[in-house]
C-alpha cells in the first residue's frame, strides 16, 4: 500500500514537472555550451525555451545574462544534479552532452518564473504568450528620455507577468534623443525584460539614443524599411562629443554591445567615421574588421558612419530576420505557433495588451504636457510677478490659479520625471527640493495678510 | 462492402463537385471586371497634396471594393518663372522625405492593414520631383508617362556643408539614406537606386543580365554597360538648363524603364490601363477622389482666409478697444470676443497643421500657434483679476 502511495506520488510529481515551465525547472543548473565557432561559455541557466538557452556567465566581479539560439549552438553539457524534466523523454543523466534542443511547440518551456496573479488569464497549453510594446511611436513622439523611457517598461513588468507574457517584441520607432537616458532603459531591459522574457526588437527606425537602447538585445528583427544606427553623439548646432565624454560613451556602448552579444566594433562604427567590413564564413560565423579590406563585405567607408538598413543587417545576421507583420515575424522567429497577448484595436498592427496600453498612455500624457508645459510655466511666472500690488480679493485669486498651475507642472513631471530635466535643468531627483517646495512658498507668501 | 464503397463513391464525388463549385467561383471571380479607382495628386507636396484628403480618397477605393488602384502622382515643382522655366533637377530638396513618410504608410501599413484584400497598387508618374519621388517606391508596380521625371531629392553628402563638426553631417546623412533606402527594399527596387537619385558624386553604372539590370558601383568598362550618374559632385550650367544634369540620377520615362524601375510609358489613362493587362475586362469606379482632394484644396483656401480676416480684427482699430475702460461688463464682452477671434484661429491652425508649414506661415505673415494660445492665456488672466 505504502509502495501504491509513494509510487502515485512520484507519478503526480513527475507530470507536474512535466506542466512546470522549464525555466522553473533548470533555475539554478550549471552549464558547459560550446559553440559553432569553438566558444565555450560556462554559466548557470538561467531560462530555457524553445531551444534557446539563457546562460548566466560570470568573469571577475561581471556578470552577464547571455541567450544563446540553438542556431548558435554546437552542443551543451548539463552539469547540475537537478535533471532537466522539461522534457518527457528525453535523457536528463547530468553532465552528458546534449545537442541544442530543436525549437518546438510540442513541449514548449515557455513561462518565466511568473508572479502569483498569473492564473487569471487562460493560457493555451503549449503556446507561447508574445507581446508588443512599442518603444517610440514615430512622428512627433518618439524621443529617447521623452517619449521613451525607463520608468514606464519597468512598471509595466508585472502587467506582462499578469498576462502569462512569455515573449517581449519591442518595436522600435525613434529618432534618437537625450543620451542620458540610453544606460537606464539598456539596464531595465537587460536586467529586467531579458531575465524574465525572451525579449526580442522589431526594429523600424532605430536611430541613434534608440538603436543604443536596442543593442542590449541580442534577438533584433527588422521591418523592411528599418534602420539601426547613426549613433554619434552630439550637442547645439551638430557639435560631436569629444575627447573625455566621447570615450565615455564609445567605453559605454562597448559594456553594452557585450550585454547584447554584438562586436563592439559595429557600435563604433555607428558612432565615429570608423570603418567596418565583415566576412561570412560557410559555416554561418562573421567575423568584422574595422577597416576596408579585410572583410568580403564592407559596411562602412572610413569617411561613414554606419546605419544598417535591413538588406544589410540581415547579410552580416546582425538581424535574424525581415518582417513586416505579426505573422511574417512569428515565421521569423521560428514560433509555429503563438498567442499575441492584447485587445485588436482599429489603425494598430498588433493587439494591445495592458504593458502596452500603459505606454501608449504615458506618451499621451506627455504629449499633451510638453504641448503645455511652456505655458502653464510662463502663466505662473506671471501670477507670481503680479501679486505684489493686488488686493486681498485678487491675491487669492492669483494665488489659486498659480496653485493651478504648478500642480499641473508637478503632475507633469511626475509622469515624466525627465521634464524637470529638459524645462527646468534640474535633476529629476532634485526637483522637490530646487522647484516644488521654493514655488510653493511663493504661491503662500501671496496670501500671506501683511501685519498692519 | 458494396454499400461501403457506394458510400465512399458518393463522399468523394460530394467532394469532387465541392471542389468544382469552388474552381468555379475563383475562376468567375478572376473574370468579373477588375475596379479601377484613380485618384489624381495634383499640386503643391506638402500643402494640396497631404495626407488627410490621401486618406479619405484610398478608403474610398476601399469602401468601393478597388480591385485596381492608380495613383497619379503630378506634383508641382518650384515656381514657374518668368519665362515659364521651373527648378532645376539638381535642386534638392532631399528633407522632404520626412513629409513624404506622413504619407507613404497610407499606400503601405495602412493598405495592408485597412483592406480585407489588397489591391493592385500602381504608381503613374508625370512629375514627381522633391519629396513625392519618394512615393511611387512604396508600389511594385510603376509607370511614368513620356515627360515623367522623378527626382529632385539631391542633397546626400552636401546639404549640411559647413554646419557643426563633419562626424555629425556624417550622422545625419546616414540616417536620412537608411531610411531612404527602406523605402526602395520595401517596395523591392535596389536601394542603391535611391542612393544615386540623393547623393551627388556616387558614380552608378548598370548592366542587364538576364532582364535584370545589374548596378555597379564604377564608370561603365563594356559597351554593353551604361553610366546613371556622372561621379561628379555638381553639374555644368548647360546641362542644369538643359535638364541634362547627372551628378544625381534624374529618373525620366527611359530610364527608369531601362534599369526596371518602370514597367511601361503611358500619357493617358487608356493607355495604362491597356499595359496593366485589363482593357478587356474592367470597370472604372466613380469614386469621390477628386471631390476630397477638391475639398481639401478649398478648405485650406477658406481656412488661410478666415486666419487672416480674424487676425485684421484683432489688430483693427476696435480690436483692443473696450479692454481697459469702461464696465465691468464692457470689458468682459470686449475680451469674450477677442478670444473667440483666437479660438478660430487656434482651431483653424490646429485643425490644418499638415498644411500649414513653416512656408505657409511667412507667406501669409501668420505667427505659430503658440503666440496665439500665449494671447489666450494672457486675457484670461486679466479677466481674473478685472473687478466689477
Amino acid at each position: 500500500m505504502n509502495k501504491l502511495f509513494s509510487g502515485f506520488i512520484l507519478a503526480a510529481a513527475l507530470a507536474l514537472g512535466v506542466c512546470l515551465p522549464a525555466s522553473d525547472a533548470l533555475a539554478g543548473d550549471t552549464a558547459r555550451v560550446t559553440l559553432k565557432d569553438g566558444t565555450v561559455l560556462e554559466g548557470e541557466i538561467v531560462r530555457e525555451m524553445q531551444g534557446i538557452v539563457w546562460l548566466k556567465i560570470k568573469s571577475g566581479k561581471l556578470e552577464e545574462t547571455r541567450m544563446i539560439s540553438p542556431d548558435e549552438m554546437k552542443s551543451i553539457t548539463r552539469d547540475a544534479g537537478a535533471t532537466p524534466a522539461a522534457k518527457p523523454g528525453e535523457d536528463t543523466t547530468p553532465a552528458k552532452d546534449d545537442k541544442p534542443a530543436e525549437p518546438t511547440t510540442a513541449n514548449p518551456a515557455p513561462a518565466p518564473a511568473a508572479s502569483a496573479d498569473t492564473s487569471s488569464q487562460p493560457r493555451k497549453t503549449g503556446v507561447p504568450r508574445a507581446a508588443v510594446i512599442t518603444l517610440g511611436e514615430g512622428g512627433e513622439r518618439d524621443m529617447v528620455g521623452v517619449y521613451m523611457m525607463a520608468k514606464p517598461l519597468h512598471d509595466a513588468i508585472p502587467l506582462l507577468k499578469a498576462e502569462n507574457v512569455d515573449i517581449v517584441v519591442f518595436r522600435v520607432n525613434s529618432g534618437g534623443g537625450a543620451a542620458l537616458e540610453v544606460q537606464k532603459l539598456s539596464d531595465v531591459i537587460y536586467n529586467e525584460y531579458r531575465k524574465n522574457f525572451r525579449t526580442v526588437a522589431w526594429i523600424d527606425w532605430a536611430i541613434s539614443a534608440a538603436a543604443m537602447t536596442s543593442h542590449a538585445i541580442e534577438e533584433l528583427y527588422f521591418t523592411p524599411e528599418g534602420a539601426y544606427g547613426a549613433c554619434t553623439a552630439f550637442h547645439g548646432d551638430f557639435v560631436a562629443a569629444k575627447d573625455a565624454d566621447l570615450e565615455r560613451y564609445l567605453f559605454q556602448m562597448e559594456k553594452i554591445s557585450t550585454r547584447g552579444n554584438h562586436d563592439p566594433q559595429i557600435m563604433r562604427a555607428m558612432q565615429i567615421m570608423e570603418p567596418l567590413s565583415a566576412t561570412v564564413s560557410p559555416n554561418g560565423d562573421v567575423k568584422y574588421y574595422q577597416d576596408e579590406t579585410s572583410g568580403d563585405i564592407v559596411l562602412n567607408t572610413k569617411d561613414r558612419v554606419l546605419t544598417f538598413n535591413s538588406q544589410s543587417a540581415t547579410q552580416v545576421k546582425f538581424s535574424a530576420g525581415t518582417a513586416s507583420n505579426l505573422d511574417e515575424l512569428a515565421k521569423a522567429m521560428q514560433l509555429t505557433e503563438v498567442e499575441w497577448v492584447g485587445v485588436k484595436k482599429p489603425g494598430y498592427m498588433w493587439p494591445i495588451c495592458k504593458a502596452e496600453q500603459m505606454q501608449m498612455d504615458f506618451r499621451e500624457k506627455t504629449a499633451r504636457d510638453e504641448q503645455l508645459f511652456n505655458d502653464y510655466v510662463q502663466t505662473l511666472n506671471q501670477l507670481l510677478g503680479m501679486g505684489a500690488n493686488l488686493d486681498d480679493e485678487r491675491k487669492a485669486k492669483v494665488a489659486g490659479k498659480a496653485r493651478e498651475c504648478m500642480n499641473k507642472i508637478v503632475a507633469a513631471v511626475n509622469n515624466n520625471p525627465n521634464m524637470a530635466l529638459f524645462k527646468f535643468n534640474i535633476m529629476p531627483d532634485k526637483f522637490r527640493e530646487e522647484w516644488i517646495e521654493p514655488t510653493d512658498k511663493k504661491i503662500k507668501e501671496l496670501t500671506k495678510k501683511e501685519k498692519k | 462492402m458494396i454499400g461501403t464503397l457506394s458510400r465512399w463513391a458518393m463522399v468523394l464525388l460530394a467532394l469532387a463537385g465541392a471542389m468544382l463549385l469552388s474552381v468555379q467561383s475563383a475562376v468567375a471571380q478572376d473574370q468579373a471586371p477588375k475596379r479601377v479607382y484613380v485618384i489624381d495628386l495634383n499640386g503643391e507636396f506638402g500643402y494640396d497634396i497631404s495626407q488627410t484628403p490621401i486618406r479619405q480618397a484610398m478608403r474610398d477605393a476601399r469602401n468601393n471594393n478597388a480591385d485596381v488602384v492608380i495613383v497619379k502622382i503630378d506634383a508641382k515643382w518650384g515656381e514657374d518663372g518668368l519665362q515659364g522655366e521651373t527648378r532645376p533637377d539638381t535642386v534638392g530638396v532631399f528633407d522632404e522625405l520626412f513629409r513624404a513618410q506622413k504619407i507613404l504608410p497610407i499606400f503601405a501599413d495602412e493598405m495592408a492593414r485597412e483592406w480585407p484584400k489588397q489591391p493592385r497598387l500602381v504608381m503613374w508618374v508625370k512629375r514627381a520631383m522633391g519629396g513625392p519621388a519618394f512615393i511611387p517606391f512604396v508600389a511594385p508596380e510603376i509607370y511614368f508617362t513620356e515627360d515623367g521625371k522623378m527626382g529632385g531629392i539631391g542633397g546626400i553628402g552636401t546639404m549640411l556643408e559647413g554646419k557643426g563638426d563633419e562626424v555629425v553631417r556624417q550622422k545625419q546623412y546616414s540616417l536620412r539614406m537608411a531610411r531612404a533606402e527602406g523605402f526602395l527594399i520595401r517596395g523591392g527596387y535596389d536601394p542603391m537606386i535611391i542612393r544615386a537619385m540623393c547623393q551627388p558624386g556616387f558614380l552608378l553604372s548598370y548592366r542587364m543580365e538576364g532582364g535584370k539590370p545589374v548596378f555597379l558601383k564604377r564608370a561603365p568598362e563594356r559597351p554593353d554597360e551604361f553610366a546613371l550618374t556622372s561621379g561628379e559632385k555638381g553639374d555644368s550650367m548647360q546641362s542644369i538648363v538643359r535638364g541634362t544634369t547627372k551628378s544625381v540620377l534624374t529618373l525620366n520615362a527611359d530610364t527608369a524603364r531601362a534599369i526596371n524601375v518602370s514597367k511601361g510609358t503611358a500619357d493617358t489613362v487608356d493607355d495604362l490601363i491597356f499595359q496593366l493587362g485589363i482593357s478587356r475586362n474592367y470597370n472604372m469606379v466613380e469614386g469621390q477622389s477628386k471631390r476630397y482632394m477638391e475639398n481639401w484644396k478649398r478648405d485650406l483656401a477658406n481656412a488661410t482666409r478666415e486666419i487672416k480676416k480674424a487676425m485684421e480684427e484683432l489688430g483693427g482699430a476696435d480690436g483692443g478697444a473696450g479692454m481697459s475702460g469702461g464696465t465691468y461688463e464692457a470689458r468682459t464682452q470686449a475680451r469674450g470676443k477677442r478670444i473667440r477671434l483666437l479660438d478660430t484661429i487656434i482651431n483653424k491652425l490646429k485643425t490644418y497643421e499638415e498644411a500649414f508649414g513653416g512656408r505657409w506661415h511667412n507667406e501669409n505673415q501668420v505667427p505659430g500657434l503658440e503666440y496665439f494660445l500665449a494671447m489666450r492665456e494672457q486675457l484670461e488672466l486679466q479677466q481674473l483679476l478685472d473687478k466689477k
